[in-house]
């Protein structure tokens, strides 16, 4: 052993130098590791301790997001990569994590007494429901009560009221916001394909060479579309943007080609853009030869009829009543014609209308005729306004004419079927149609409809001509089941009751592009806030109909309502809560556990539906052809005249949605908006010396609202543009409520007013 | 005249100059025997002579010291220089996916907008991903620590995600008061929530980088994406 | 005098700090990052603790 003094050999080591080095080392090593601990340890991290992933339950566009949870408390709200969005999402959305705390939620059951509501039990609430509905229907039969429902209920609740009101108490009566919204377009595809819903899908925009956008805004509407849109254009800069809309509104300003045509005359553009299409030969004969029959709306007819047809609209003959000239009418028929993909978008512009229906028609003849479908980036694909009007309304047959899964009121065999899969005794289910949404309130005007259960919308504010409908609620006794005890149509409420919002319940969003996504349960509802299904439930037990409705909780419901789907070309057995619970959604058909959804409709080897050894099949149809209409050209019933100088045409904003009854209590979101306020060209406003802020009065057929104006110069001259969303101005006081004689959607987007100025600024 | 002017190849010669000395002043140190240290043995330097002793001590200190502390020095800024070139972080091959996506011309990521139209026009990862302020380069090289740690242990998961969220000032920096931003009256409704941070740009202008699904093995995307640069 | 223990941790130390200026990868800088770096410091202790206390013998200090 050397000692510490011990002198060594030139090279020699001692271990104690060894040890020194080892140790050296060591120490270097540990202090590396305790310097990366302590860089772990104080590594940032997000005010969330975990994220779940949800729904927007705005728009239909229904973006993924993810919640950041923090002690039950929502502290984050992202985009959702993984999602079909891409992780684009829109102001609204960004706000979601305010929902669960906004002010006046209904928080217990009330029951109007001496004409004001004041709280109750939900025992006593809902015995004086079941108690009016059943004397309703002791007395008056089955069609004096009716289900008014919403495309923002989830599916599983929707399925279930349909059942409860169908086939459970026996009426027909049972429709809801959907109809304002989507109608024209979903009776649109039953015409042309044979089945609802579009044949394409969202992916197709990242193709698309052309973008049709026709009565539609969807920056401001639906924006992580239009987000999707420009970045298609921003990576393949030759994409064409197209938009046909009477106001230049936020997307006409960022689009190649705006046509601001006369409000109302779409068709006669639409079908100068035929005539082009077929007079320079741009039609894919291949196509038509092998999919495609015409039909004049009754009969069969040929491609010469279609010439034939096409005469009365060549560009050069509609140019002055469209207003465009027909040099832009060919343009736009020639770039939508010859481009290599193109996509339709068009929302209200096109459903709202007395011709609603004939308009969706003939964008999907369009298409046809041009071979732009079933291809990627070639679609017609309606927008949709409701976070759940296609899936839960439109496919759970939720309207007063339709059955589940496609099938019609009208057809025995239809009403057979479904008795059948419901096990209900045939005959149960009465062969009239119910009364639509117009018709609907105006029966409780003249008493034919006595208790109505109103739940989850709001129709006091979103009803055209809705002076006459909000006094037609009174007169009826109104159950309204809403999250919010202060909405307009809560004021009408004979029985108020709190229903739980979005993340507070569970269930299943189906969204414009056959898309089906759960909402999985995040929160609990706040006071005694029940889930719209529970408060169904509860209903159908009181009502005696408890064996009817079985199926009581959220899966249970989705089970039954997936497995009856297997009946029908809307066959979605395959999307169980479990796939959802792990996939962002799936869109049907999707008739297996292992399939993996279907993108584009009636293309084989996607669609499973579609026969084998086929590369395209119209299924929907008999004939397996889908129909190209011939759709005559008829003026609205709104005509402007001395006495209604301009036509007044409504929409949305982007910061708020729809009635604005949530989004109108977050504050960020009504900074943003503003108030609503009357758009006007400059040179009507310069001609009537109207500025900004000058208080006007207008006047239709229908009704009169007073607010203040606003000088933009985006719509077209004589056009006066308005948003519905504010309580302040309610707007559709004074809309018209005629409507398509098919669809019976109404024409909110042309109303003959007159405009006076009341003096105030 | 060029390559003197190449800073960063001044440097490495400098710091492989200044370790090699090093080297050689350690070898001489353990070269020298006990006996070679008496305090009679001189050294002569030529303006001066000294004790073997005190030469000896005098090459410690230069070893330990100052060629150790030059040679640290230069490292470090090897580091800190280095670490702000997009290069350096596609270095590490986890990265990779955001760099051949940001420099694809046809990607329509936020990271590959700012890329193509120049709107940063060099060091693009540490431009975005350093907050502001000298607090922000400390956390940057914190954070930048960590990842190392953690790339070259191989602990981490395919693909990796990050625990925080993103700065929104670091967006804020530029876009705050131009008049594209201030025009959109959402930006101005938002500004609290996008100065906390609780609201996030991405929300709307769409993700920065390739999604976690495409960085996962297997993905359809993520052998493009892992393609080796140049 | 006796350094030697100091003189091979820092040759090991200038030997990894050479490697990552010339090839700067990931596991290079890991490697002058977390080990080197420390390695320089605690030569550079030892060697002040043996100046230091020779000062004191020389009562120096």
């Amino acid at each position: 052993m050397k000692s510490e003094d011990d002198p060594r050999s030139e090279n020699g080591w001692s271990r104690r130098e060894f040890g020194q080095i080892l140790a050296g080392l060591g120490v270097a090593t540990g202090t590396a590791f305790g310097g990366w601990g302590i860089l772990e340890l104080v590594r940032p991290k997000g005010r969330a301790t975990s994220w779940r992933k949800s729904v927007c339950r705005f728009c239909g566009v229904g973006c993924g997001v993810r919640l950041g949870l923090n002690n039950g408390v929502i502290t984050e709200v992202r985009g959702d990569e993984e999602a079909h969005n891409k992780g684009v999402i829109c102001i609204k959305g960004a706000m979601l994590g305010a929902l669960p705390s906004l002010i006046g939620r209904a928080l217990k059951p009330k029951i109007r007494k001496a004409g004001k509501l004041v709280e109750a039990t939900w025992e006593e609430a809902m015995s004086l429901v079941a108690n009016r509905f059943s004397d309703s229907i002791r007395e008056f039969g089955p069609d004096s009560v009716a289900f008014y429902g919403s495309g923002q209920l989830y599916s599983e609740e929707t399925y279930t009221a349909n059942k409860l009101f169908k086939a459970g108490i026996g009426t027909n009566n049972v429709d809801g916001n959907p109809r304002l919204c989507m109608a024209s377009a979903a009776v649109g595809y039953v015409q042309t394909f044979g089945n609802d819903e579009p044949p394409g899908a969202l992916e197709d925009i990242d193709h698309a060479h052309c973008f049709f956008i026709i009565g539609a805004n969807p920056y401001e509407c639906h924006p992580s579309i239009f987000e999707r849109i420009m970045q298609r254009k921003r990576s393949h800069p030759n994409t064409v943007l197209i938009c046909v809309d009477p106001r230049r509104t936020s997307t006409a300003d960022r689009c190649d080609l705006h046509l601001p045509l006369k409000p109302g005359t779409d068709l006669l553009l639409l079908n100068a853009m035929m005539h082009v299409i077929v007079e320079d030969r741009l039609y894919d004969r291949d196509f038509i030869d092998e999919h495609v029959r015409f039909s004049d709306g009754e009969d069969t007819v040929d491609f010469q009829a279609l010439e034939s047809f096409l005469r009365d609209y060549t560009p050069e003959d509609i140019s002055p009543r469209v207003g465009l000239s027909a040099e832009i009418v060919r343009r736009t028929a020639h770039l939508f014609a010859r481009s290599k993909g193109t996509v339709s978008l068009w929302t209200m512009g096109i459903n709202q209308r007395v011709q609603g229906v004939h308009l969706n028609n003939t964008i999907n003849s369009l298409h046809l005729v041009t071979g732009q479908i079933c291809r990627p980036g070639a679609t017609p694909l309606s927008l949709t306004g409701q976070a759940n009007a296609c899936g839960g309304v439109r496919d759970t047959g939720g309207l007063a004419h339709l059955l589940p899964a496609g099938r019609v009121v009208a057809n025995e065999k239809h009403r057979r079927e479904v008795e059948e899969l419901w096990g209900v005794p045939r005959g149960t289910i009465s062969p009239t149609p119910g009364l639509d949404a117009v018709n609907l309130f105006r029966a409780m005007e003249d008493g034919r409809v006595r208790a109505t259960l109103v739940m989850c919308t709001n129709p006091a504010q979103s009803l055209p001509a809705a002076g006459r409908y909000r006094k037609a609620m009174e007169r009826c006794f109104l159950v309204v089941a809403e999250a919010f005890e202060d909405s307009e149509t809560a004021r009408f409420a004979d029985v108020l009751l709190p229903a739980a919002l979005w993340v507070e319940k569970e269930g299943v969003f189906g969204q414009t592009d056959r898309r089906y996504q759960l909402v999985e349960k995040v929160l609990d509802p706040p006071g005694e806030a029940r889930s719209d299904l529970e408060i169904l439930v509860d209903l159908a037990i009181r009502l005696r109909h408890g064996d009817l409705i079985t199926a009581r909780t959220p899966e249970t419901v989705w089970d039954e309502w997936r497995k009856f789907s297997e009946t029908s070309a809307y066959n979605f057995k395959g999307i169980t809560y479990d796939r959802l619970q792990k996939n962002r959604g799936l869109q049907w058909p999707c008739p297996n556990e292992s399939h993996p959804g279907t993108v584009r409709r009636y293309v084989g080897g996607d669609d499973p539906l579609v026969s084998s050894g086929k590369r395209i099949e119209f299924y929907g149809q008999p004939d397996r052809r889908a129909v190209v209409y011939l759709r005559r050209y008829q003026e609205s019933p709104e005509q402007t005249d001395d006495e209604f100088p301009f036509i007044l045409t409504t929409g949305r904003v982007l910061e708020q949605w729809h009635t604005a009854t949530i989004t109108g209590r977050i504050p960020e979101l009504q900074m943003a908006s503003g108030p609503a306020r009357f758009e006007f060209n400059d040179q009507d406003a310069q001609r009537m010396d109207i500025q900004d802020g000058t208080r006007l009065e207008v006047r239709s057929r229908y009704g009169t609202v007073e607010g203040a104006a606003v000088v933009t110069g985006r719509p077209r001259k004589g056009t006066i543009f308005a948003a519905f969303y504010d309580t302040k101005l309610l707007l559709n006081i004074a809309v018209a409520d005629n409507y398509d004689a098919v669809s019976k959607q109404p024409e909110y987007k042309i109303t003959a007013v007159s405009v006076r100025k009341t003096g105030g600024q | 005249m060029n390559w003197l002017l190449d800073l960063p190849t001044l440097v490495k010669v400098l710091g492989v100059t200044s370790c090699v000395f090093g080297i050689a002043l350690c070898y001489r140190l353990i070269r020298v025997g006990r006996d070679s240290l008496s305090r009679d043995k001189m050294v002569n330097l030529r303006i001066a002579s000294i004790s073997a002793l005190t030469f000896n001590k005098l090459l410690a200190f230069m070893a330990f010291i100052v060629v150790a502390g030059m040679s640290v020095s230069i490292a470090n800024y090897h580091v800190f220089s280095g670490v702000k070139e997009v290069r350096s972080c596609n270095s590490c091959h986890v990265m990779r996916p955001m760099v051949n996506d940001m420099t694809d011309p046809s990607s329509e990521t936020l990271a590959a907008r700012h890329f193509s139209n120049k709107w940063i026009s060099s060091q693009q990862c540490y431009t975005c991903h350093t907050d502001y302020g000298l607090a922000g380069t400390l956390k940057a090289k914190m954070d930048g620590y960590r990842h190392l740690a953690r790339y070259t242990t191989g602990t981490y998961t395919e693909p990796i995600a990050s625990p925080s969220v993103y700065n929104t000032d670091n967006c804020m920096q530029c876009h705050a008061g131009t008049r594209k931003f201030e025009m959109v009256s959402s930006h101005i409704a938002l500004r609290k929530g996008l100065s906390d941070g609780s609201l996030s740009c991405l929300n709307c202008h769409g993700s920065a980088h390739p999604t976690r699904a495409q960085r996962t093995p297997g993905h359809p995307d993520y052998n493009d994406l892992m393609k080796q640069g140049d | 005098m006796g350094l030697r223990v100091e003189a091979w941790a820092a040759i090991i130390a200038f030997i990894t700090t050479a490697a990552f200026i010339v090839w700067p990868n990931p596991y290079f800088m890991a490697l002058f990052a977390f080990f080197a770096q420390p390695l320089f410091m605690i030569v550079a202790l030892l060697y002040l603790r043996r100046v230091f206390r020779e000062l004191r013998k020389k009562d120096v200090l």
